[in-house]
Formats: C-alpha cells, sequence, structure tokens
C-alpha cells in the first residue's frame, strides 16, 4: 500500500503529522550549527514553535513563546543572542525559568518556566523528541558505519537552505530513489557516473535505510581515485533516518547532510552542510579545495534539477486524479510508506 | 624547471604517453579528459613542484606550456 495522494495536500494529516509522527524523532540541526554560548536555533513548525539553545549548560530546547505576551523569542532562523524576548525585555535562565520582566512582579506570575524539550545528540546531530520523551537514535551509528560516515566530522565548509514549494515526504521520496538519476541529473549525478541504471542496494533497519549506489564496472572511475587516495572508491553511499535526515558520502571523500523541515502541506524548508571526510581531509591542500569546490557546484546542481520534479508533483497530486503506483525501482520508497503507515497508525492509539 | 620533465609528470598524473604531449598540445581537448584530470594535475604540482593551482587555472590554461608557466610562477 502507499500513503494516499490526499496525504501531501490535507492541513490536518499535516498537523497530525506534526503531533505524531515528528514527534517521537526530529532531526533538528547539527552542533555546528550552534557553536558558542547564546547561538539559537528556531524554527515554526505546525502548531509548535521551538527555539534550540547552546546555553552555559549546554544544548537545550525549548517553547520559543514568550511567557509575556507570547512574541516569538529569538527571531526565526540562527544567529547569536541573549535568552531575551525583544518585545518587553522578559529574559529566561538556562534551563527555561523566568529570569527577570522589567517593572513586573516575577513571583506574581502564573507561569514562570518555559516548556522544555528533551535532545538527543548522536555525535553532531541534533535530535528534538516534542512529545516530551528523548527521541530514539540507537540505530544511526550502524548505519553511519555502513556508509563510511563517521558520527563526529569537522565544521561544514558549505551551508544552504532552499524552500521548497512541496510537501515534505516528496522531498523524502526524491531523496531515496536513484530511478530519476539519468532523467534528471545531466549537470550533476550523471557526470558522477550515477545513473538510474547502476548498481543499486539497499537495506533498512527500524527506522533507517541506507543504500550504495556503483557505476558498473566499465565506467567505475575507482583505480583512478585511489591514485589520489587509496581510501576512495567511485561510489555513493547515502543514509536516511526517518522521518527528515539524509546523510550522503560520495566517494569516500565529501559528506553531505541535509534534512527537511515541513512548514506546511505544501511547503518545506530544506537545509544542508557539506563537510569532508577522512580521505579528502588527508589530501593535500590544492586537491582538497578543488574537490570542496566541485562539490558545492554538484550539489547546487543537482538540487536546483530535482526541485521542479518534486513541486511538480505537488501541484499533480493536488489535482482532482491523483493516484500513485509504486513499482520496483521504488522499493526503498515503499519502505519509507509503510514505516509512515505504521507510524500514523501506532500513534493513533 | 625542465620542460621535458613537466611533460613527463603531467602525462603521469593523467595517465597517457609522455610522447603523445606537447608545450602546444591543448590538453582540455584530450579524449577522456575530465574534472578527474584535473585534480590528478593539481596534485601532480603539488607533489612534485610545491606549487598549489586551483581549478580555474586549469580553466583558464589552454595548452600544456601555459600551465606549466603557471606553476613554475608558483613555485617556492
Ligand atoms: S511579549 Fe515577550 S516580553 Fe512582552
Ligand atoms: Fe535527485
Amino acid at each position: 500500500m502507499s500513503i494516499d495522494s490526499s496525504a501531501y495536500t490535507r492541513p490536518d494529516i499535516f498537523a497530525d503529522e506534526i503531533e505524531r509522527l515528528f514527534a517521537g524523532r526530529m532531526y533538528l540541526c547539527s552542533v555546528h550549527e550552534l557553536p558558542e554560548v547564546d547561538s539559537y536555533l528556531a524554527i515554526h513548525l505546525g502548531g509548535a514553535s521551538i527555539t534550540v539553545r547552546h546555553t552555559t549548560e549546554g544544548l537545550r530546547a525549548f517553547d520559543n513563546v514568550c511567557l509575556h505576551r507570547c512574541a516569538l523569542i529569538d527571531p526565526e532562523g540562527c544567529g547569536k543572542r541573549p535568552f531575551r524576548c525583544r518585545y518587553h525585555a522578559w529574559s529566561y535562565a538556562a534551563d527555561g525559568a523566568l529570569h527577570a520582566a522589567p517593572l513586573v512582579e516575577v513571583d506574581d506570575l502564573a507561569r514562570r518556566a518555559l516548556q522544555t524539550y528533551p535532545l538527543t545528540v548522536v555525535g553532531e546531530h541534533v535530535f528534538i523528541g516534542l512529545s516530551g520523551q528523548a527521541p530514539a537514535v540507537d540505530k544511526m551509528a550502524y548505519a553511519m558505519s555502513e556508509a563510511g560516515i563517521p558520527l563526529t566530522n569537522p565544521e561544514p565548509f558549505h551551508r544552504g537552505e532552499l524552500l521548497q514549494q512541496c510537501n515534505w515526504k516528496l522531498l523524502v521520496e526524491n531523496n531515496i530513489e536513484s530511478y530519476h538519476l539519468s532523467f534528471v541529473h545531466a549537470q550533476s549525478f550523471i557526470p558522477a557516473g550515477f545513473v538510474s541504471k547502476s548498481d543499486y542496494a539497499w537495506e533498512h533497519d527500524a527506522y533507517t535505510c541506507w543504500s550504495h549506489c556503483e557505476p558498473t564496472e566499465a565506467t567505475s572511475k575507482t583505480a583512478r581515485l585511489q591514485r589520489l587516495s587509496r581510501q576512495s572508491r567511485h561510489e555513493f553511499g547515502h543514509i536516511f533516518v526517518f522521518p527528515n535526515l539524509f546523510l550522503t558520502a560520495t566517494n569516500q571523500m565529501v559528506g553531505f547532510r541535509s534534512y527537511v523541515l515541513p512548514l506546511t502541506p505544501d511547503r518545506t524548508l530544506f537545509k544542508w552542510e557539506l563537510f569532508e571526510l577522512p580521505a579528502l581531509l588527508a589530501l593535500p591542500t590544492p586537491v582538497r579545495e578543488q574537490i570542496r569546490a566541485e562539490s558545492i557546484r554538484f550539489t547546487e546542481a543537482s538540487l536546483q534539477e530535482d526541485k521542479p520534479m518534486v513541486e511538480a508533483c505537488q501541484l499533480g497530486l493536488s489535482s482532482r486524479h491523483a493516484f500513485i503506483q509504486l513499482r520496483a525501482p521504488d522499493a526503498r520508497i515503499q519502505r519509507f510508506h509503510d514505516y509512515y503507515a505504521e507510524q500514523m497508525r501506532h500513534a493513533e492509539k | 624547471m625542465n620542460a621535458d620533465d613537466f611533460i613527463e609528470k603531467f602525462a603521469f598524473a593523467i595517465e597517457v604517453e609522455a610522447a603523445t604531449l606537447a608545450l602546444d598540445t591543448r590538453f582540455k581537448d584530450l579524449p577522456n579528459w575530465d574534472s578527474l584530470n584535473t585534480l590528478a594535475v593539481i596534485a601532480m604540482a603539488d607533489a612534485d613542484y610545491g606549487a598549489s593551482l586551483t581549478g580555474s587555472d586549469i580553466q583558464n590554461s589552454q595548452t600544456v606550456g601555459e600551465l606549466m608557466q603557471v606553476v613554475q610562477g608558483r613555485m617556492g
């Protein structure tokens, strides 16, 4: 069974997804996005406004709604500022307790602390449990080792974000299939040697799945890559951590971490970071610089190639006769749909 | 810097016979020239001449001789 086409457009289903499915585990950011005390990242999704802060006591997540008259305390996005509302300067402590309110007696207030949410940090990856329970991420380390990506990596050398006019599930689905490569990626995957017919293998665990894509022997550049670095191989490794995190390893050189944040049923923020894998870090500086530059070009090209396709699906799915037919090349999407259905059902109880 | 020596190292980096190259060879017109060759040449310039090249140095040079001059200008 696949997800019903209306699940890509209906606001009530979207609200359910945030409340039930994203509540258990949601990737929020890497620790690199919150480098110092008072760094924050604030997002608004569905009915939740959250800010994650680097406090004097470590990373903490709070409701981002001021206890006074409900202004957002931190503006949406990332930055560095004291934990203080911009409107009337009510300020908050590292545990979310109201610290001071100008001209007001704090002790008289009925509510004096922000709601907090548990975070789980795996390596450099920060997950939030909006349900109030710490998110389970115990399967992640294994998937990462399968793809050859260390749990902790250096500061990313590039970041970006793209607002996509589509449902978050379309971005997941596009990310976990290689079927479209030959038809969409003329400026990225095709010249890099990865096409629809490349050898593609994938496996899954409870809420992770990972794949390996290798060019056919005749087109593999592994031997040439290994003249640059013995650790390199011509391959594309990919991991999906349900519901919203993707990690890839290209030729064991470049790591790419991306994630989707569902804003509305048909608007999704896609964010990414590129970082160097150990094989690349070991190479001479001018070679590293060239590979980094090439990977930025590759990433931007491939994202621009995908964008019109996922947005076209969104329009198609909102038409009256929308009907999805998953076939063999969509097997990994089928797995995603099964897991999605399980989670939505499970949450119903 | 010796031109024959440079041609030999350049040829070794991109895995062709040195005899097929000369200073006026337009290297990006060679069959199978690709981004991996760019990397191999950058690695060669670094390892053999201590010279840092960028992708645009290679993009902007047409012949082996032109690139040799860039490398020469970057040495120690
Ligand atoms: S709304 Fe935040 S201090 Fe008034
Ligand atoms: Fe794609």
